[in-house]
């Protein structure tokens, strides 16, 4: 079964997306920063990370993204940006920085499990 | 905030002192003036560093509600979202839950009926061979309740043991092909008689076409006079070749005939006609069909069955 992570500094937002997602098996680890995203990505190796982009203080979630994509250990890690930023300006920076999919908050529960169940089986 | 000091004391330039009276008054209520003035300088300077120290507290507490009542919104827009999610959900469940049973009762009205259509089927061939065998219903029911008790002696599954009694009341269907001089001879058959006697299993097997639901009434047909050792016919099959439905049938109907009077023959006694029945387990009739027929019989289901059939105390 995958283990996903989701970085949110909302507490709320990481229990609505772990009590989602683990009605699918999946393990859901949880990160509160940009800082802790780096760091959990790096030591847990996730199957898909799923990135808010204000997170507080620290990295915001596209400079995460750079950052897990420019690393060698981290680059082939499918990201899922889940941010209420929902203008194309901030869409195009987020697929810039190397995300697979780009999300808006508020989101529904089925959209996001089809779309990581669909990102998923093609890696 | 940048506020602006004003200098006051340095910029004035008092005269000398103790030149005149005059002078002197003036020099002190100048000094007092100054005073005065410095004194209201510092105060508005004091005051203006209160606002704007009060201003920017009130600023960092603004946004830092304004941030609160952002993520309140998104939390209550995320809420509603997984609500309307879920209600569409619960939605679509119903809708095909309700669909489901709907397909589902038809699928029960649709068997209901095919096996209505069967079993009147069933009827109506019964009473055309009835008619012309002069078998006995009588006869196929007795043969149809020992075909019951044998299958559920042998422990098959309650579906299995219905389907091979109502199969087995068509076993002669036929024989409404076969001449009646063969049929009500009471004479030994000669061989070209008997090999027209011997199409009546293949005609039955014919008859019952290729519904599903006749399938082990077609093959108790063709098969019910093939023997355990191969030497039956139409086909010459053995042992487990030969169908399970059309081994125990064979038991029933032997026995049957052996216990009943016909023209040519005198009634058995149910002791004579089992020994004639044991005595062809492994020759005649499957070993196992033979002997659950016996335990059936040492435990009276058969004497029971008799009686009821014959009394008319039927199913």
């Amino acid at each position: 079964m995958a283990t996903l992570l989701v970085a949110d500094d909302l507490v709320p937002i990481r229990q609505m997306v772990r009590i989602t997602l683990s009605t699918q098996g999946w393990t859901i680890l949880e990160a509160k920063n940009g800082t802790e995203a780096l760091e959990v990505a790096r030591t847990q190796k996730p199957s898909l990370i799923l990135l808010d982009v204000d997170m507080g203080p620290g990295p915001n979630g596209f400079e995460v993204c750079k950052t897990l994509k420019a690393d060698a250990a981290t680059k082939d890690i499918p990201v899922v940006m889940l941010t209420a930023h929902e203008s194309d300006s901030d869409r195009a920076i987020g697929f810039a920085a190397g995300a697979t999919q780009y999300l808006t908050k508020p989101f529904g529960p089925l959209e996001l499990i089809d779309t990581i169940r669909g990102i998923l089986a093609h890696s | 905030m940048t506020i602006e000091v004003v200098e006051v004391s340095p910029n004035i330039v008092l005269p000398p002192a103790g030149e005149t009276v005059a002078g002197e008054v003036f020099r002190q209520l100048l000094q007092q003036a100054i005073r005065v003035a410095d004194q209201a300088n510092s105060q508005s300077v004091r005051m203006a560093a209160d606002f704007a120290e009060t201003y920017r507290r009130e600023q960092a507490i603004r946004s830092e509600y304004e941030a609160k009542l952002r993520e309140l919104r998104l939390m209550e827009r995320q809420t509603t979202r997984y609500a309307e999610d879920l209600a569409q959900m619960l939605r679509a469940e119903r809708e095909r839950r309700e669909e489901l049973e709907r397909a589902l009762n038809q699928e029960r009205v649709a068997n209901e009926e095919l096996r209505r259509t069967g079993l009147q089927g069933i009827s109506h061939l019964l009473l055309a061979a009835t008619l012309k065998d002069q078998t006995t219903g009588a006869h196929l029911l007795r043969v149809r309740r020992y075909v019951e008790a044998i299958a559920g002696r042998l422990g098959l599954p309650q579906a299995i043991t219905e389907e091979m009694g109502y199969s087995s009341v068509m076993h002669d269907v036929g024989k409404i092909h076969t001449p009646d001089h063969i049929l009500q001879s009471e004479h030994h058959l000669s061989s070209e008689e008997f090999e027209v006697m011997k199409q009546h299993c293949i005609d039955g097997e014919i008859m019952l076409g290729d519904a599903r639901f006749f399938e082990t009434a077609r093959a108790v047909a063709r098969e019910h006079h093939e023997r355990w050792d191969g030497n039956g016919y139409p086909d010459g099959k053995k042992g487990d070749a030969i169908s399970l439905a059309a081994r125990i049938v064979s038991v029933a109907d032997v026995f049957d005939a052996l216990t009943s009077k016909r023209p040519y023959k005198d009634a058995w006694s149910d002791d004579e006609g089992m020994a004639s029945v044991k005595g062809g387990a492994g020759a005649q009739f499957d070993p196992d069909v033979v002997a659950a027929f016996e335990s059936l019989q040492l435990d009276g289901t058969i004497q029971r069955i008799r009686t009821e059939v014959g009394s008319g105390k039927i199913d």
